[in-house]
């Protein structure tokens, strides 16, 4: 039936956030809400769509619960009872009787006691419902043991009673840093993985970063990182059609038509980095979103704006120092200053951390297009041959593989 | 601790045939040759090898006591064993990252199985 999975959709995450919130326990909370989805699918047909089916939703997962305490006898059975028939009360008194507490399930997600590695997936399947075996595949991890760590983490939120609460504004600034990262890492594994038959579900997870994103910027309107963050997520997705051909082929940045650009989004993201900016103070998900929004200007006017690109770069690197980044700031600096530069800069890199790059796609790639413009082709060649033996996606791989062929 | 696992490329039979193919040879065997570099170069490969047609295998069975000797592989799928890589990493993440940087699981199938440790008889 089209209206419970619509409502599932839409509902799920503030339903389970709810839920868990009251009773502490995220894995009963799941299981109870399962059980009322498919009550609802038994009775909605019949007897119609209840006017609050949210609130339907609930009392029927509520009950389960209950019935689940009073099994085990680990809560006071008054105060369930009292509990109860108060939500059934408020629930007849008012359509918004649920507080949206997403943003609390969000800060127990990504809390320091659980493994970081944890903090997304944990994101992904109780705000957004996705199963063990979609995020498995997300972060290239067995079915298997991805159910398993997620039951771990869960396990651990009950035994170790995780607070469900906001952090204290002094706290607040490094506890949304790791929501934020969670977030972003669930992006990240949309783009990273090409999943050629499922594309669908890279298409899925990344509209659910996005979503995720945005309610995030509304629930904390003024906490400039989180509007960073969404600014960052709406550039990148503007130009998700404009990444590739109709058959899969990589298109670098510089060779993306800006016609298949969504502008009505790269306003939104506009919008949402001034707002963030507005609020001063600085962080690196601004930047990123600077360094986006610089990207756009360029292509689209065709001003070299490289040298600021690599200051935004700069900063980015002096607050989160990832890899990532410092590969990404080598790649501009080759752009604005030459190859000399860059392989300086580079070269300061590799001494910094040769053993985690000689396995990272990314540092040859750029190592390879270095050394292209110093006209050091066989070198280039065999970094970029490394490169393409290093590339998960087959778009890449081509694209690669065209590069080194042009070179000879 | 490490592990061992293999790696098992199932390839698409037409995608096998761009070996032979004029037009085609130079990208497929530059992403197996950069594959095998990059694995290489990791320093974790213990073994492993390129396999020719399905149509040059031969299968053997023993069928209520007589020997039956086939021509062709023993499964009759689109996708069919190609290569294999023995590896030994530290757990299967890194594993499934191997595989997944295989140029086979872009167009077939590849498979990550740990080896079976060897029977220990010490007591």
């Amino acid at each position: 039936m089209k209206s419970v999975e619509l409502i599932a959709r839409g509902s799920y995450g503030k339903l389970l956030a709810f839920l868990a919130a009251w009773s502490g326990d995220v894995a009963s909370s799941e299981d109870a809400l399962a059980e009322a989805f498919e009550k609802a699918l038994a009775h909605w047909p019949r007897e119609g769509v209840p006017e609050n089916p949210d609130a339907w939703l609930i009392r029927a997962a509520k009950n389960r619960l209950a019935d689940r305490f009073r099994h085990l006898k680990v809560v006071v059975n008054s105060e369930i009872e009292i509990e109860l028939r108060e939500s059934e009360r408020r629930e007849r008194l008012t359509e918004e009787a649920w507080p949206d507490e997403r943003l609390k399930l969000l800060f127990v997600c990504t809390h320091p006691a659980i493994d970081a590695a944890m903090h997304t997936p944990l994101m992904l399947q109780t705000v957004l419902g996705l199963d063990a075996k979609t995020i498995a595949s997300s972060f290239l991890v067995s079915p298997a043991s991805m159910a398993k760590r997620l039951v771990r983490a869960k396990a651990k939120i009950k035994a170790a009673r995780i607070p469900f609460e906001v952090p204290s504004s002094e706290k607040l600034a490094s506890r949304l840093d790791s929501v934020l990262e969670a977030i972003y890492a669930a992006y990240g594994a949309s783009w990273d993985l090409f999943r050629g038959e499922e594309a669908s579900s890279r298409d899925s997870l990344s509209d659910e970063s996005l979503y995720l994103s945005e309610t995030l910027s509304q629930l904390l309107p003024n906490e400039p990182e989180a509007l960073g963050l969404h600014a960052l997520i709406l550039f990148c997705q503007a130009r998700q059609r404009s990444r590739r051909t109709f058959v899969g082929a990589y298109i670098p940045l510089e060779k993306q038509d800006p016609s298949f650009w969504d502008q009505r989004m790269i306003q939104r993201a506009e919008g949402m980095l001034h707002a963030a900016a507005a609020l001063k103070r600085l962080g690196r998900f601004q930047l990123e979103a600077a360094i986006q929004s610089a990207h756009v200007a360029r292509i689209r006017n065709g001003t070299d704006n490289w040298a600021s690109v690599v200051q935004l770069y700069d900063a980015v690197v002096s607050l989160s120092p990832s890899a990532g980044a410092q590969l990404a700031r080598v790649s501009a600096i080759l752009e604005a200053f030459g190859a000399a530069t860059a392989e300086t800069q580079l070269a300061r890199l590799e001494s910094e951390q040769e053993g985690t790059l000689r396995s990272f796609q990314p540092y040859w790639a750029v190592k390879g297009e270095i050394q292209a413009r110093s006209g050091l082709l066989a070198e280039a060649k065999q970094s970029l041959r490394t490169a393409v033996g290093l590339s998960i996606d087959p778009g890449l791989r081509s694209y690669l593989l065209d590069k080194i062929a042009q070179l000879s | 601790m490490s592990k061992q696992y293999v790696i098992l490329n199932y390839e698409n039979l037409e995608v096998s045939k761009r070996r032979d193919d004029p037009k085609l040879a130079e990208a497929y065997w530059g992403a197996w040759m950069a594959y095998v570099e990059a694995i290489n170069e990791a320093g974790i490969v213990r073994g492993g090898e390129g396999l020719d047609y399905p149509s040059t295998a031969t299968t053997v069975t023993l069928k209520n006591g007589k020997q039956v000797v086939q021509d062709g592989p023993f499964a009759d799928t689109k996708e069919q064993l190609a290569g294999f890589f023995i590896i030994e990493v530290p757990n299967l993440d890194v594993a499934l990252e191997w595989a997944a940087r295989n140029p086979a699981s872009a167009n077939g199938k590849v498979e990550v199985r740990p080896v079976l440790p060897k029977p220990t008889h010490d007591s």
